[in-house]
């Protein structure tokens, strides 16, 4: 009940962790009023309960492959966001920061506490155990706090540094990652298919060890991936590279040869 | 470095053509979850073939269904059907559990290919 309670943790509520630490170091870097925060968290958690409560009627939806559905279209209009997100800070658009900050960790909390709850609140009204599911709780929370405290000092550090990169790629493979993992629950519900895995790196990273969930919450790491999800996984990593790229080689020019905008 | 990225779409249309399922009639299997046991624990299913696996959970609160070999999980709401769907899959043995009740509620898939006897 322990080890279960902490991986409940790294799976579910580190995304959480993760993106709301990534956005913090943003927006004190950028010297932004941080009351966003404090209209995201409560609803998304208002958000979150009110999916886990009609769960079961969500799952029983569209020939039982409704919560798939949602779920991938859910985290598709996640990746999305992070890529606005992305666009206004290359943009310099900063008056539109707190709307997509808000919007990006509403959806985050939403989809991801409303996992947590269902698991949390059965593992509660079963548990034979309550000490072990207290000092799992703590110790979970302990893991992520930390991690989000760290991953906050770093970006933090190298965006006042004017180095976003890191930063950038952190939030790119983040939300990439979590779109990829969908594409099993598509595959479980028959929408796509099961095709043979690529590699199997599973000899030195299982899916199922600590660090396998862990590099799988953060960046979608997949011991078994299919095709389709590398090819999804490199252009959903590329492309807005690529685009970044190519718009900052032509405001660059612009810039040279006196072009205003 | 565009002929690269035209080359990956390129690719994302053939993994795209070969992945949108066909419908169609898939042989369907059983399994039943009650005081955090499943039933039967070892469930025989032929190689090679997608299935349909069909899971009643008859106890009063939710377990997940979780298999890292299968890469599948999904919710099971008390007293109702989840049709969940697994395969092709290679001869062989694949674990999954209860992720609530990991002890408990544990199984295994065999695959078997026309012809032999049992999985390895």
């Amino acid at each position: 009940m322990l080890i279960n309670t902490i991986i409940l943790f790294l799976r579910d509520a580190l995304p959480v962790f993760w993106v709301m630490s990534l956005l913090l170091a943003q927006g004190n870097s950028l010297r932004k009023n941080p009351r966003w925060i404090f209209w995201t968290v409560p609803f998304g958690l208002i958000l979150a309960a009110l999916l886990m409560a009609n769960f079961a009627a969500l799952s029983n939806s569209l020939m039982g492959a409704g919560l798939e559905w949602f779920t991938f279209l859910l985290h598709g209009l996640i990746y999305a966001l992070v890529l606005v997100h992305l666009f206004l800070f290359r943009s310099a658009l900063n008056h539109y920061w707190q709307l997509s900050a808000t919007a990006l960790g509403v959806l985050t909390i939403s989809i991801n506490g409303s996992y947590f709850l269902v698991f949390l609140d059965t593992y509660w009204r079963t548990a034979q155990h309550y000490w072990s599911l207290i000092t799992g709780t703590i110790l979970g929370f302990g893991v992520c706090f930390s991690a989000g405290i760290l991953i906050y000092l770093l970006n933090y550090a190298l965006l006042q540094r004017g180095r976003p990169l890191i930063w950038v790629l952190l939030l790119l493979f983040w939300s990439t990652g979590q779109l990829i993992f969908t594409f099993n629950l598509l595959a479980q519900a028959n929408i796509i298919s099961s095709t043979s895995p690529i590699w199997n790196t599973g000899d030195w990273i299982t899916d199922s060890s600590e660090l396998g969930m862990v590099l799988n919450t953060l960046m979608g790491y997949e011991a078994t991936p299919t095709l389709l999800q590398i090819i999804f996984y490199l252009l959903c990593i590329l492309l807005p590279l690529l685009l970044f790229s190519i718009t900052e080689r032509k405001s660059g020019a612009k810039h040279k040869t006196g072009v205003s905008e | 470095m565009l002929r690269y990225y035209k080359r990956l779409l390129l690719l994302t249309v053939i993994a795209l053509n070969v992945t949108f399922s066909a419908r169609a009639e898939l042989p369907e299997f059983h399994l039943t979850l009650n005081h955090n046991l499943f039933y039967p624990q070892r469930l025989e299913v032929p190689a090679g073939e997608k299935i349909r696996l069909i899971i009643d959970n008859q106890d009063d609160a939710p377990e997940e269904f979780d298999s890292f070999d299968l890469n599948r999980e999904k919710v099971l709401f008390p007293g109702r059907f989840t049709v969940i769907y697994i395969g092709p899959l290679e001869p062989g043995v694949y674990h999954f559990f209860g992720e609530f009740h990991p002890n408990q509620a544990k199984g295994q898939i065999r695959a078997i290919s026309k012809g032999h006897g049992g999985a390895d």
